[in-house]
């Protein structure tokens, strides 16, 4: 399966954009972040963030 | 993007070789990601970055396209080990890139490249000379090269004659499917596993529902009526002959579904944090890689194993709300006091959704609208470091996704009788009205701050209803709506015909009506310009011109031009605009309620703020 950020289709076709979010431009290392695990069924709702 | 988030890229033939974007030292670069090893290899160190990064099927090679700060460039390959880089394919020019795919083992690769107003594909042995397939005028996405290495698929405007183009290799005749009477059609990709006799996937808008369906070249176009949505899906082979991957986007949510197609299709619903699914992509033993955020959280990996963990997954009908994660309908409080709501307000077309976020305590507040750019594209529960570092200087900040936005059907999309601009602008005042009334917002401190299509808005706003806004912040926007089309893209011209149902030719009224200079005369509260010297999709200089305007007519203003083109790829161009905006803004509007407390690491505007060029101070 393409990844989503080479697709054309109804979510988004970046050469068709004027000015999506582009959230990594402020240094934000994704891939050093913390992994998030799968909602299991009946999970409670997730605690907000700990910002230490 | 329309959110370029990456996950990584995997060699769907080499199980233990990958691709990522990564940031290295402020710029976002190819890695090598071994995973046996889990060792990672920087394979690029451009200047300005990378924002496009591909392996081959059978993980020898790395390709990345290598583009100047005006989006131009070429692909580069260099072996998956290291080694000497090279052209990936000899001798396409340097264009804008359109499109990368490979056949089933690597062996043939296809790039298509935008060139002077035109669309061309070539194929080649990667490394190799590339033969020209095709040209067309204007912009023709490349979405895959089948199996077999004989058919392409292109995807040119979904709802017209060039919706669908499949274009043999061999010089064969082409075929077409057409959008158009209500009637659109995206390409997606070829079945990895139908190697003699390609079949492709797509999606399908009509009668308001977005439906999966495929096409062959026997059977023709055939829809999945049990796989139709309401809302912007897209989709993916996934596992199988017969397994389809379906990503729904919907009021500001994500949510991800197996399907299998054949007999009827059956869906389940993967279990996911409620938030949005910024970028993903399925490793050759099915598991699927995820960035992930929500408003409270930053963008982080969710790895999704479907298979060892069915009993994760709900259950789901077409439409069905997603369950897990905070409920949608009632604020949030975060630990530094920000709290998160969403808000509907009712107009007689339909409700306006909004998220907002506001500083600990009681308001009213300075109130900053940052509008978003596209308009296909909206607001969501994702991350935005912009929001914390506003709200962190005391302002409320509201996000509204306005008509034109995706992710709320089709209607709320295209229904605004071709009134762009002034519609959108609408529907920011009526939410406007709605927060001034419960206590929310400062009626005489609400501002807008928007990135290019949103900058536009930002602008049109300022000068047709200058009662409401006391402040404008315009990055990278349209201030001269004629003269962008005429020096945009050839991709953004045709956006801009479909919005105005034609050119400024053909409709000068309706760009007339549209223009931000046609109300100039009107502004009267400070205005921020930022422009990029290098920005194609909204050139400079029709900028200038608006700066001039309001030199002229004495309005405080400040027009700062900075590197980088429309998109900048490194982190310190976007965190120098920022700052600026919120010196700006604590300028126009002096006595901010409350001290700004730090935000967290990452998010903070860097340096202090840079003397600016041209223009008055507010």
């Amino acid at each position: 399966m393409k990844r989503r950020s080479i697709q054309n289709d109804p979510i988004g076709t970046p050469e068709r954009d004027r000015g999506a979010v582009i959230v990594q431009n402020f240094a934000l290392d994704i891939t050093k972040a913390a992994p998030v695990a799968p909602a299991l069924k009946g999970q409670p709702k997730p605690k907000p963030e700990s910002k230490k | 993007m329309t959110q370029a988030f990456q996950s990584p890229g995997f060699a769907a033939l080499a199980a233990g070789r990958a691709v990522e974007t990564r940031l290295v030292e402020e710029r976002w670069q190819a890695v090598a990601w071994d995973l046996g090893t889990d060792r990672r290899r920087v394979v690029t160190d451009r200047p300005g970055g990378v924002h496009l990064s591909e392996i081959e099927p059978d993980g020898d090679a790395i390709w990345w396209f290598d583009a100047d700060s005006d989006e131009r460039g070429r692909w580069r390959r260099e072996p998956f080990a290291g080694g000497p880089d090279g052209e990936a394919l000899h001798g396409v020019p340097a264009g804008r890139p359109y499109g990368v795919a490979f056949d089933r083992t690597g062996a043939l690769a296809a790039v298509a490249v935008g060139v002077d107003g035109a669309s061309h594909c070539y194929v080649g042995p990667p490394a190799g000379e590339a033969r020209l397939i095709g040209s067309a005028p204007g912009y023709l996405s490349l979405a895959d090269l089948s199996p077999d290495g004989r058919l392409l698929a292109l995807g040119g405007r979904p709802d017209g004659d060039d919706a669908v183009l499949l274009w043999r290799t061999d010089g064969g005749p082409a075929v077409s499917a057409a959008g158009g009477g209500g009637l659109r059609l995206w390409p997606i990709e070829f079945n990895p596993l139908a190697v003699h006799d390609p079949e492709l996937l797509l999606v399908v808008e009509e009668e308001e529902r977005y439906t999966v369906a495929t096409w062959r070249a026997d059977t023709g176009l055939r829809r999945y009526p049990g796989l139709s949505f309401d809302a912007q899906i897209s989709a993916g082979w996934y596992r199988g002959p017969r397994g389809v991957l379906i990503q729904h986007e919907r009021a500001g949510r994500s949510r991800l579904l197996l399907a299998e197609l054949d007999p009827s299709p059956v869906v389940r619903e993967l279990g996911t944090p409620g938030g949005t699914i910024h970028d993903l992509s399925c490793a050759p033993d099915g598991t699927l890689h995820c960035v992930w955020s929500r408003e409270s959280t930053p963008p982080r990996p969710l790895v999704l194993r479907p298979e060892e963990r069915a009993e994760a997954g709900t259950e789901a009908r077409t439409g069905a709300a997603v369950r897990s994660g905070p409920d949608p309908d009632h604020p949030g409080l975060d630990l530094d006091g920000t709290s998160r709501g969403r808000r509907w307000t009712p107009r007689p077309y339909g409700r306006i959704h909004s998220f907002v976020s506001t500083p600990p305590g009681r308001g009213p507040w300075p109130t900053l609208f940052l509008v978003h750019g596209g308009p296909a594209t909206h607001d969501r529960d994702s991350y935005d470091p912009r929001v914390n570092i506003l709200v962190g200087h005391g302002y409320a900040v509201v996000r509204t996704n306005y008509r034109g936005s995706t992710g709320y059907g089709t209607r709320w999309q295209h229904e605004y009788d071709y009134r762009v601009g002034l519609a959108q602008i609408e529907d920011l005042a009526a939410v406007r009205a709605e927060l001034v009334a419960d206590g929310t917002a400062l009626a005489d401190r609400t501002g807008l701050c928007g990135f290019s299509w949103g900058g536009y808005l930002t602008l049109l706003a300022m000068g047709v209803q200058p009662d409401l806004w006391s402040l404008g912040m315009a990055a990278q926007p349209i201030a001269d709506y004629p003269a962008t089309y005429r020096g945009t893209t050839p991709a953004l011209r045709a956006l801009d015909r479909q919005l105005f149902g034609g050119s400024p030719e053909e409709v000068p009224e309706r760009y007339r009506a549209a223009d931000p200079r046609s109300y100039v005369h009107r502004v009267r509260s400070p205005v921020l310009l930022v422009v990029s010297r290098d920005d194609e999709r909204c050139p400079p200089e029709q900028v200038a011109r608006y700066a001039a305007d309001l030199r002229r007519l004495a309005v405080p203003h400040e027009l700062l031009r900075v590197d980088g083109g429309h998109y900048s790829r490194r982190t310190a161009d976007h965190r120098s605009v920022l700052a600026a905006m919120v010196r700006f803004a604590g300028q126009a509007w002096p006595t901010p309620p409350a001290p700004p407390h730090r935000p967290p690491r990452g998010d903070r505007p860097g340096g202090t703020a840079q003397p600016m060029e041209g223009g008055e101070q507010p």
